[in-house]
């Protein structure tokens, strides 16, 4: 059987909300979609360490924007899925699905 | 009321203790995001989550460099520790100031400040120590060193507690209990200074690097 890393929930996450917002994904954005569907505070911080360890595993790539006033002069980073990005999330979706299946404790309810 | 530049320190904090190459973005997301009505208290807690959560990432990346960086530190306070003492004993300090500061301010007094005297350059001089030689992960190695410190002391929680519980009953125990805390949590503070004294040294040298280059 292959061995291999699946995303950890936190990751899962930060890539579905990648995959949300397209183009326009940086850190205040991200950290505020992760925010209003999961319902909980989340620390920009923690976003860029997983990011950035996103990154490191060729699952997502980063570009400088433009500096602006309201930032103190400092650039956004946009961040988006790569292919291989792509691909583990919906490996992990089916893991997940497959996993999901048949479990009566968690069906029908709201929360 | 809520100014419209973000906490100063709070910035200058993740400036120095957070080295990511991402430093930069994440600052500016946070001072965008507290543009748009954030509070003082969500940007602090941003800030310290941001520092704890690099720092644990970056200890849990590189463990060994850790273990000698907790090891140079505790090796660093022993050994500034006994030059501190030697020095006071060599030129008989120690006694007439203690006694000194006794007559005239009452034990609280006395040994909270000979508390300062002796303790406050030896484990700020640890932290700058160990922030100086692991300069390119000062944060995170500064931290966990000051963690180290941190759990060590609280091994004397239950003496503590003890006191705590004596001051409350008896006023007379008040100066042993504050000494007491002074000793329990400041050691890990000064480390903190230490480690952003060496951080800062280490950015006037880049500065003046880089303006030698120029």
């Amino acid at each position: 059987m292959r061995t291999r890393d699946y995303l950890g929930s936190f990751e899962l996450m930060v890539m579905l909300a990648l995959i949300r917002l397209g183009e326009n994904a940086y850190g205040v954005p991200i950290s505020r979609e992760i925010e209003e569907r999961s319902g909980r505070e989340v620390a920009l911080g923690s976003v860029y360490a997983t990011l950035e360890r996103l990154e490191e595993k060729g699952l997502v790539s980063s570009d400088l924007g433009e500096p602006t006033a309201e930032r103190g002069g400092r650039a956004k980073r946009y961040f988006r899925v790569t292919a291989k990005g792509l691909r583990e999330v919906r490996q992990t979706q089916v893991a997940l699905k497959k996993l999901w299946r048949g479990l009566p404790q968690l069906e029908g309810g709201t929360v | 009321m809520r100014s419209s530049h973000p906490p100063i320190v709070a910035t200058w904090l993740l400036e120095h203790l957070r080295s990511d190459k991402e430093n930069e973005s994440l600052i500016g997301d946070l001072m965008e995001d507290y543009g748009r009505g954030r509070s003082n208290a969500w940007y602090w807690r941003q800030v310290l989550a941001a520092i704890v959560v690099s720092s644990c990432g970056e200890v849990r990346a590189h463990v060994v460099i850790a273990i000698k960086a907790m090891v140079t530190g505790w090796a660093a306070q022993f050994m500034l520790q006994f030059v501190a003492w030697g020095l006071l004993n060599r030129f008989h300090l120690w006694l007439p100031l203690h006694h000194m500061l006794l007559l005239f301010f009452g034990y609280g007094i006395a040994a909270s400040v000979t508390w300062l005297i002796l303790w406050t350059p030896i484990w700020i001089g640890s932290g700058w120590f160990v922030g100086g030689l692991y300069r390119s992960r000062l944060a995170s190695m500064v931290l966990v060193f000051s963690a180290s410190v941190l759990i060590w002391k609280l091994l004397r929680l239950p003496w503590t507690i003890h006191l705590l519980f004596n001051a409350a009953g008896n006023s007379r125990y008040l100066p042993e209990l504050v000494v007491e805390l002074m000793g329990l949590i400041l050691p890990s503070v000064y480390i903190v200074l230490g480690g952003l004294l060496a951080g800062i040294s280490k950015r006037d040298s880049s500065a003046q690097r880089a303006q030698i280059m120029t």
